[in-house]
């Protein structure tokens, strides 16, 4: 979508002053230094009535005319100072967000709070508009604290640095907005996306054994026993435990083999496509509630099930210096 | 930005009423169809509002728009000049009402609220507006307020809010108003005179004119002699000069003949005592400046000048209050000679009327041809022919003189000397009619004189070779009352009055409209008159005569402002709370204590400020402040696992700081306590 010469400026004008918006850890004060302030739109109306009152008020030599226009005049100075106060000593507290798939949008809430005695009507949050369109707002109550939520569009797997964000208010008369950027220095993993086109678990090379020919995601498991002193731990099915007093434990039929193994080496593609389908089949393996292991080029991660054993593979998979050389 | 939120009904249902109030002012002044138009279509929004009926359709507004167009067009006749301008701005925003339901739409109907404001003061710039327009800024800012808002925040918040917005812009205003150059003149086309429907003095004369005008206490300007005051008879005040006569109306002049031109007839030398004042004009639709006779050239200010009938005319339009300072001189002469087109003028009479007029005119001129004697022939016939002045003299017919003169014999000054002048001319002695204003009444508050619309008058001037013009009043001769005293006490005479406002007819009523009238004379004397003439005079007392310094001067003081309006923004704002509950009582006690001057001093610890204030505090005022300072104290150094404790604590010193009044005078006395809403 093309933009409008005023959008580019706009956005030039923002490039410019993120250029000089430093990482700072968390938690963040608004102080004096770094509030900027310019009108609104409605500001520039209001500016426009100003002087045409001024300007008919000469006209008509009409001293009432002059003292309305001042007084809006003043209005309009008086709302600068103090659009300019509502922003002054707000606390960017807490910034975090869950780790989500590249491509889709990570949540992050924002804890915003202040000491002060007065309300703080209007505070919103926004990323820089190169990145997202994604407000949102609160009006926080004295002396305390409010909770804002802000879409974050992913695209590359790996660390996202989060980008600058502007805390502005327009109150109290909406003709000017006083803003400030604060660089939080928080990262977010971002796990790599999902393959959706490729099968799941090519028969050739979703797995490793002699019953590499069999389709193990419904056979390798097989009933459920009683507890028995060395049992493996992530043998023991959990889930159950909460409904029996008595620990129950996952029997396999062939415990060694038949665990899924998901392998680099197996997969075809760039390293990208592998990392994808990797992910996919992470993925599908965690819905089952299968266990499975990771072959990657330089580290491999042993089988094992449970959300943990998950956000590792992922991760593992997210931050993977995918190697230059594509596999033939 | 996303600012094109819908807007929820609540808001709408608030700005409704504030549309209504600064529109209302304007309802009496505009064709009663669009006040009518304007308040059903508020009334009509705010029932869609309620019932959630659909807003018109697009070509339905535009229907509606042209509709309202064609309207003020066919009302005014041109969609220019103020009141048309009004008209449209008003029906503009009742318009804009049918398809409001966002928020920029509400920002722009606020904007133009803000707006219509101004137009108001075109039409009425007396004390009260001050106070309207006040109360009308604060609720449309109130409006924009609540507007920013995410949630609302009822509407004493709102109003609260705004009127401390307001208190911050006053002094912005003072500082403006008084050191920003005012610029002289126009900048575009002045307003017609046909917009201003003012009452005043109009610049022709027919029977009925100024009997309508007097029945008016309108002031017409204030007088503030600077030294000598003139008699009351000799205060006549000088307006239009009419020379052409139709019969029955004067004019000034001919239609397509144009103004006379300034000759040795308008000579003045200065001659006799000089009377000087000052005149407070009140807006004019035409250019006479009323000076006392007889103003000289060579004493007018700049603008103003003299005119073919030796009437001061303005260069400029009077739309505003102004202020002249002038100089009279009562004895002077008027005019050397008259001769050729003026002349001439000064004997025009309609061929064919007025006949019986002619035959006396003819038979005086045959017995006494001299001027002065025929006039005085004249005054005797009115005063010896059973003439009266009536405010309410019988229709005249067609020969109106005539029958004036031998028939009805009633009449008003403007009968009287429209009649006079006629028999001059007819008798052959150059006359004309002089209209303006006789009278001024000293103020009972202040040393000054008020003018009014009542004292509208008209009288003769006749020419005589050697002497110039002389003043002639044939009303004098009938109702020498009128001269001497007032119109009210000329018509007493004759049983009949004016119907006056109720200030006029009650003690108290007089009273306070003596003081009214001494504020507006202050009012329109320093506030409305304010402009580029008397900002210099005054700023240059304080040294700061020309617009650069009092440019420097406003850059000085609006910085000094705004730096304390930063500042006094920036602490309200960074002023913090303690976020323990237990600190946060202590420190509403000690905030409440500090305003009776025993707040803590900086680096007091809490045990040694309660020492030290302790002394200074008595019965109940004493328990609680010891109640609370043991709670704070105690709470101090509990553990963080003590929540249970905490709390009791903080049951206790909320309530002994429920027992500290808000205000006392230390030691001495209480004051009673407010309920405390916290």
């Amino acid at each position: 979508m093309p933009l409008r010469p005023q959008q580019r400026l706009r956005r030039a004008f923002e490039a410019w002053l993120l250029r000089r918006v430093p990482r700072q850890a968390l938690p963040q004060r608004v102080g004096r230094r770094r509030v900027y302030i310019m009108p609104t739109p409605a500001g520039y109306a209001f500016g426009a009535l100003v002087f045409a009152l001024w300007l008919g008020a000469m006209n008509y030599a009409n001293s009432m005319g002059f003292a309305l226009a001042f007084l809006l005049a003043g209005v309009g100075l008086v709302a600068m100072h103090l659009t300019h106060a509502n922003l002054l000593g707000i606390h960017l507290r807490q910034c975090h967000g869950k780790a989500v798939h590249a491509g889709t949008e990570a949540v992050i809430t924002l804890d915003l709070g202040h000491d002060g005695a007065r309300p703080r009507p209007a505070i919103f949050a926004h990323w820089p508009q190169s990145v997202a369109a994604d407000r949102d707002g609160a009006d926080l109550p004295a002396s305390d604290t409010a909770r804002l939520r802000l879409a974050l569009p992913t695209e590359h797997r790996g660390w996202l640095s989060l980008p600058p964000i502007a805390l502005e208010t327009t109150f109290p008369l909406g003709l000017f907005r006083a803003w400030t950027w604060i660089r939080p220095d928080i990262r977010l993993l971002v796990y790599p996306a999902a393959d959706t086109r490729s099968p799941s678990f090519p028969q050739a090379n979703h797995a490793e054994g002699e019953d590499s020919g069999r389709h193990l995601g419904r056979e390798h498991f097989d009933s459920l026993r009683d507890y028995r002193h060395g049992d493996p731990r992530h043998d023991i099915h959990w889930k159950r435990l909460a409904k029996d007093s008595k620990p129950t434990v996952k029997q396999f039929l062939d415990t060694a083999d038949r665990r899924l193994w998901i392998d680099w080496q197996a997969l075809s593609g760039d390293p990208e496509s592998r990392i994808r389908q990797c992910t996919r089949m992470v993925l599908e393996a965690h819905r089952h509630g299968w266990q499975w292991g990771l072959r990657l080029p330089g580290v491999s991660l042993p089988p094992d099930s449970g959300d943990a054993h998950r956000h590792q593979c992922l991760r593992t998979l997210a931050l993977l210096d995918a190697p230059a050389t594509p596999h033939g | 930005m996303a600012e094109t939120k819908p807007l929820p009904r609540e808001r709408l249902l608030r700005l409704l009423p504030v549309v209504a109030i600064v529109l209302a002012p304007h309802a009496p002044h505009l064709p009663p169809w669009i006040a009518l138009v304007v308040g059903a279509l508020i009334l009509w929004r705010a029932a869609a509002a309620l019932r959630a009926w659909p807003l018109p359709g697009r070509w339905m507004r535009v229907a509606l728009t042209v509709a309202a167009f064609a309207g003020v067009w066919i009302s005014f006749g041109r969609s220019s000049g103020q009141v048309a301008g009004t008209a449209m701005l008003t029906l503009m925003i009742a318009l804009k009402l049918t398809e409001l339901n966002d928020r920029r739409g509400e920002m722009v109907v606020l904007l133009l609220l803000y707006f219509t404001l101004f137009t108001h003061f075109l039409r009425d710039q007396a004390l009260w507006t001050v106070l309207w327009m006040l109360v009308a800024v604060v609720l449309i800012t109130a409006l924009l307020i609540d507007g920013q808002r995410l949630q609302r925040a009822g509407w004493r918040t709102d109003l609260s809010a705004a009127g401390r917005l307001l208190l911050l812009a006053l002094p912005l205003m003072l500082v403006l108003w008084v050191l920003f150059p005012r610029i002289s003149g126009p900048l575009w086309g002045t307003p017609g005179a046909s917009d201003s429907a003012r009452t005043g003095m109009s610049e022709t004369m027919s029977p009925g004119d100024i009997a309508s005008l007097i029945q008016s206490d309108a002031v017409a300007f204030r007088v503030t002699f600077d030294g000598v005051v003139p008699e009351k008879r000799a205060r006549y005040w000088r307006g239009p000069v009419l020379w052409f006569s139709d019969g029955r109306t004067w004019y000034p002049h001919r239609r397509g003949l144009g103004p006379p031109e300034r000759d040795a007839s308008a000579d003045l030398a200065p001659q006799g005592a000089a009377i000087d004042y000052q005149l407070t004009l009140e807006p004019q639709s035409l250019p006479y400046v009323f000076a006392l006779d007889y103003a000289p050239p060579g004493t007018l200010p700049a603008d103003l000048q003299l005119d073919a009938g030796a009437a001061v005319r303005s260069t400029a339009p009077l739309r505003a209050t102004t202020r002249f300072a002038l100089r009279a001189y009562p004895e002077a002469r008027l005019g050397t000679s008259l001769r050729g087109a003026l002349r001439e003028r000064a004997l025009q009479l309609p061929a064919d009327v007025n006949p019986r007029t002619r035959a006396l005119a003819a038979d005086w001129r045959r017995q006494t041809p001299q001027a002065v004697a025929l006039a005085q022939r004249a005054l005797a016939f009115y005063r010896n022919e059973g003439f009266a002045y009536t405010l309410s003299p019988p229709l005249l017919g067609a020969d109106s003189v005539d029958a004036f003169l031998f028939d009805a014999r009633r009449g008003f000054c403007e009968h009287f000397a429209g009649s006079f002048v006629t028999l001059m001319r007819a008798a052959g002695v150059p006359a004309r009619v002089v209209l303006g204003y006789q009278g001024a009444e000293r103020s009972q508050v202040g040393d000054y004189y008020i003018v009014r619309q009542s004292d509208a008058h008209a009288w003769a001037e006749i020419w005589v070779d050697g002497a110039g013009w002389l003043r002639i009043d044939p009303t004098a001769a009938v109702a020498p009352d009128r001269i001497e005293f007032n119109i009210d006490t000329a018509l007493e005479q004759r049983g009949e009055q004016r119907t006056l406002p109720w200030t006029g007819q009650w003690a108290v009523g007089a009273w306070l409209g003596a003081r009214w009238d001494f504020l507006n004379m202050q009012w329109d004397r320093w506030i409305l008159a304010y402009g580029p003439e008397l900002q210099r005079a005054l700023l240059s007392r304080v040294g700061l005569g020309d617009w650069q310094h009092m440019l420097l001067a406003l850059t000085a003081a609006v910085a000094l402002l705004m730096a304390v309006i930063a500042a006094l923004a920036v602490r309200t704002s960074l002023r913090e709370v303690a976020r323990d509950p237990l600190a946060r009582e202590w420190q509403r006690i000690t905030h409440r204590l500090a305003r009776s001057g025993l707040g803590p001093e900086p680096q007091e610890g809490p045990l040694a400020y309660a020492e030290r204030i302790r002394g200074q505090l008595q019965g109940d005022t004493l328990r609680a402040f010891n109640d609370a300072t043991d709670a704070y104290v105690r709470g101090r150094y509990l553990t963080a696992q003590d929540s249970d404790a905490a709390a009791v604590l903080h049951t206790r010193i909320a309530a002994a700081r429920r027992r500290v009044p808000v205000l006392f005078a230390a030691g001495l006395r209480r004051r009673p306590q407010r309920a405390d809403k916290s």
